[in-house]
Formats: C-alpha cells, structure tokens, sequence
C-alpha cells in the first residue's frame, strides 16, 4: 500500500473497523513507515485529549434530529424540531419526547428515571443507544 | 505532537475544546460517540442516521481536521 492509501485508512485502523484483510496490509506497512507510524501517534494523542475534555456538547442541531428521530421512530409520528425557539426551548423539547418515550415503555417511573441518571453528561446520543435499549428489551 | 508538560495541559484542553467546537456538527458528533462513548461503526451509523461508511468518513474528516488546527495553532 502507498502512503496516501494508508493514511486515508489510519482512522478506521485506530477504531478496529477495518476489515481483516485491509487491518493486516496497513499494519504490514507501519511496519515499514515510520511517517504512518508518526501520523496514527498522532490521531492517538488526539483521541486521548478529546477523551480528557471534561464535556463537550453536541450542539442544538443535533439534539433537534435526536428528537425527530424519536418521535418517528419509535412514537410513531412526525414533530416539527423548532417547537419552541432557543436553546432551552429546543431542549425541552427533547426531554418532552424522551419522557413521553419512557412512559410508553411501560416501566415504572421511578426505575426508568434510575437509569436516566446513569447517561453521562456528554452526550445525546448515549440517551438514543438507551431508548434503543430501553424499546428491544437490552 | 509531543506529550504536554504539566504546564501546558489547561492551553492545550482549551485549544483542543475549541477545536472540537469548530468542527461541523455531525463530525464532532461521530468523533463524540466513537471516542467519548466507545460505540461502533455500526451503532454511530444507525444513531446518525447515515451509512458505515460515512461513519468512516466523518471521522477521518474530523480527525484530520483537528490534527491541522493544533498543528496551525502550535506554529504560531
């Protein structure tokens, strides 16, 4: 493999989502490269300093398509993702089909607001992977 | 890249807080939920809405992308 060839692979060969055969040619070229070799110590430093970052928001558009895929997804109907306008407005409106979603789970409230509390603050998409948990019965 | 010193940690999470913050939305968010939260390919694909290989994309895009903003940064 060429070194453009390999670099544009070095993220995924970070992540193990290469395929095996692939995984194997791009290590058998770090092997010999020790500019690749340089390059992929570098998207770790970056995974470890975006690791250590005490919170980083998704930002309101991606809440917005959080709340539209829940709504369709799994509650059955469409919703418009500017309710209400603002920041908070656009937060609530999450929340506001999150916990419609956790009542219609059918657990008890208190169980499902335990698990709420675990997410960590980071991310709306940790709640998504839950909602999906909380719907296939995980 | 060289490992920080103790002193430059606090610039260098600022620098990479604000790097992050730059990135498109869907880039960050893919970065986020593979670095952050350890999810799959697959996992990202199906909470994004998009296909694995966009996935891939995302964060090859998002990782280059920050590589070139702490390298800009660091050579002033």
């Amino acid at each position: 493999m060429r070194c453009v060839d390999v670099k544009a692979r070095l993220s995924a060969y970070l992540d193990r989502e290469l395929e095996s055969a692939l995984e194997r040619s791009v290590r058998e070229h770090l092997d010999g490269c020790s500019r690749c070799r340089e390059e992929l110590a570098d998207l770790r430093a970056i995974d470890a300093q975006v690791q250590a970052l005490p919170q980083v928001g998704m930002g309101a558009e991606f809440a917005e398509a959080v709340t539209v895929k829940v709504c369709k997804d799994f509650l059955g109907r469409d919703r418009s993702p500017i309710g209400r306008p603002g920041p908070f407005g656009r937060l609530a409106h999450l929340l506001e089909a999150v916990f419609e979603l956790l009542e219609a789970s059918g657990s008890p409230r208190t169980r499902t607001l335990d698990e709420f509390s675990d997410f960590p603050p980071l991310s709306m998409g940790h709640v998504y992977c839950r909602l999906l948990g909380l719907c296939t019965g995980d | 890249m060289e490992a920080p010193e103790a002193g430059d940690r606090l610039e260098l999470e600022e620098i990479m807080t604000e790097a992050v913050g730059l990135l498109p939305h869907n880039q960050r968010a893919a970065l986020l939920l593979r670095v952050r939260d350890e999810l799959s390919y697959q996992e990202i694909a199906e909470i994004l809405g998009v296909s694995r290989a966009s996935v891939e994309s995302l964060l090859f895009r998002a990782r280059e992308r920050l590589r070139h903003l702490i390298r800009n940064r660091e050579a002033r």
